[in-house]
């Protein structure tokens, strides 16, 4: 998971790096928001500049948390990410953020559980004005190492050809290495609304990598689209 | 520095003794082409030969009876109908690329190879005899095209629920059959996953079927939505999904998508009684049968099997081997 920059920015879904929203905003900062990736999904975080290596690259540490809303009362599935955001920008207002973000992925369903440990790593180039922002969104999600553990669904369908659990006939529990990757691009931007309030959004195609090439076969692969949006409060 | 090399190299060596989704038997069973001790044949269809799990139960000298699995399954959940090995020999596989059988490519899943497959087979254990068709939803869609194809190489024919026989019938009713409930949390969940196992590899993509086959919610199937029935399988092959939703073509879609392909063009023509099972909670139940597919047939019956939904024969075994051996044993059926 990315996080935006929500100390420079007010973008904040848990996958993307935020453009700022206006040139100099407070040191601090607190989101909320929705998005379809890769289903309806909450998010929430927070924010701060942590300091200006030079006077046009400012470093903020930012956290964020989020679930897919159906499933936010069972806490089955969330993403928690901390990480840090860079944002450069020249004096005519062009500029890029970019920020890695290393996060924990939970899925508990009826096929077990998979903890994954994965990261996110985007770039936001783009117009960053007073007031507004615009920029490319691209990101590149991947878990790194995903644990599962197999729930009796799946080991049943090995008993019966292997009842005696011989070695090598699974299901394996453990770690299992770079499962899932994830692309996306597409376009973010936001607008502030006065000094402390802001609003983002982002939309765009979102890319896994399938067999023969498939783009998007609901609900065995994920729709190959994303699109968010929310507010920051900022001071 | 030692330090920071030293965990860097704890951390790739780490990674590199991660298993990999891929690998056969991590998520999903071995198919028959990577565990050689599983019940086989070989069996060339569409220019390809591949490895076909596949059992045999009674004499070989009774007449032929094919038993043909729906979707997202295999023959695991059929093999109960083995008791009728006492007066047929029964065989049983899990069609290409489905259950334990290998893999196939995008080329080789055609209507011409399905019916090529049920060909092959027949010609394998009863050369130039009639076969009797046991299937249940796709695989009694797939039986029917057989019969529409070879009416003259089926004896009889019983289909247990079988889905729309044509893209017409398929098409306008898809709604009343499944749900695309973007709440549904079975839906999220499979969704999610996206996050932490992508369906990158086939094992995955077979993994995250069984997560399909396990919601009962996605379908108006069951008496319970909330808790199906258990319906044992080895391995869904999810890719033969997509293949099947292509060459239906629907793949891809979102909305009410349209189908098209024609199952029945000639069933009309088989001169035998033909069997229809059905049970009461089902969308493709007793009268989605009467109403779209008995007119398709010159003679077929209906039978209906009370308190059951698609998976009847895993409900109501007794029931629908009943009304499976009624008809078998018919005057004038065969």
């Amino acid at each position: 998971v990315l996080l935006g920059a929500a100390l420079l920015t007010s973008r904040s879904s848990a996958q993307s790096i935020a453009p700022v929203v206006g040139r100099d905003p407070p040191v601090a900062r607190a989101w909320a928001g929705s998005s379809w990736d890769p289903t309806l999904t909450v998010d929430a975080g927070g924010s701060y500049e942590v300091g200006r290596v030079r006077p046009r690259l400012r470093l903020v540490a930012d956290a964020a948390f989020r679930a897919p809303v159906v499933l936010l009362p069972g806490f089955d599935a969330w993403q928690l990410a901390f990480g840090a955001t860079g944002l450069w920008s020249a004096p005519c207002g062009f500029g890029v953020a970019a920020g890695l973000h290393p996060d924990v992925r939970l899925a508990h369903d009826a096929t077990g559980t998979k903890v994954a440990f994965g990261a996110s790593l985007g770039a936001r180039p783009g117009y960053y004005g007073r007031s507004f922002s615009a920029a490319l969104d691209l990101v590149w999600s991947t878990a790194v190492a995903t644990h599962v553990a197999h729930a009796d669904a799946v080991e049943d369908t090995f008993r019966d050809r292997y009842p005696n659990g011989q070695p090598g006939a699974g299901p394996e529990d453990g770690f299992y290495a770079f499962s899932s990757h994830r692309f996306r691009v597409g376009a973010a931007g936001g607008v502030a609304v006065g000094r402390s309030v802001a609003v983002h959004g982002a939309f765009g195609f979102s890319f896994t990598p399938q067999v023969d090439g498939i783009v998007a076969n609901p609900p065995i692969s994920p729709m190959p689209f994303y699109a968010g949006a929310g507010g920051a409060y900022r001071w | 520095m030692v330090t920071r090399r030293w965990l860097l190299g704890c951390f790739a060596w780490w990674l590199g003794a991660c298993s990999a989704p891929s690998e056969p038997g991590a998520l999903v069973p071995p198919t028959a082409d990577e565990d050689p001790a599983l019940p086989q044949i070989r069996l060339e269809v569409a220019g390809h030969a591949r490895a076909v799990h596949l059992e045999t139960f009674g004499d070989s000298g009774n007449p032929l009876l094919l038993v043909l699995h729906g979707s997202l399954g295999d023959y695991r959940a059929l093999r109960p109908f083995r008791v009728l090995a006492d007066r047929y020999f029964v065989v049983m596989w899990d069609q290409r690329g489905n259950g334990l059988s290998e893999r196939i490519e995008q080329d080789e899943y055609t209507w011409d190879s399905v019916v090529e497959e049920i060909d092959a087979v027949r010609e394998r254990f009863a050369p130039g005899e009639r076969a009797t068709l046991l299937g249940h939803s796709f695989g009694g869609m797939y039986a029917a095209l057989y019969t529409s194809r070879h009416p003259d190489r089926v004896e009889q024919l019983a289909l247990l629920e079988p889905g729309g026989l044509n893209g017409r019938i398929f098409s306008e009713t898809f709604d009343s059959i499944i749900n695309v409930d973007l709440f549904d949390p079975g839906m999220n969940e499979m969704f999610w996953q996206n996050e932490v196992l992508a369906p990158s590899s086939h094992e995955a993509m077979d993994y995250r079927a069984l997560m399909i086959l396990l919601n009962g919610k996605q379908t108006n199937y069951f008496c319970d939505r909330e808790h199906p029935p258990h319906y044992p399988v080895w391995r869904p092959g999810a890719y033969v999904e997509y293949l099947r939703g292509l060459r239906m073509g629907a793949a891809n879609a979102l909305g009410t998508p349209h189908f098209e392909f024609d199952f029945a063009r000639g069933l009309d023509t088989f001169p035998r009684k033909v069997l229809i099972v059905a049970g009461t909670c089902s969308a493709l139940g007793p009268e989605y049968q009467r109403r779209h597919h008995v007119p398709l047939f010159a003679d077929a019956e209906v039978v209906t099997v009370p308190h059951a939904g698609h998976r009847l024969f895993v409900e109501r075994f007794d029931e629908v081997l009943a009304a499976v051996q009624g008809y078998l044993d018919a005057p004038g059926v065969r």
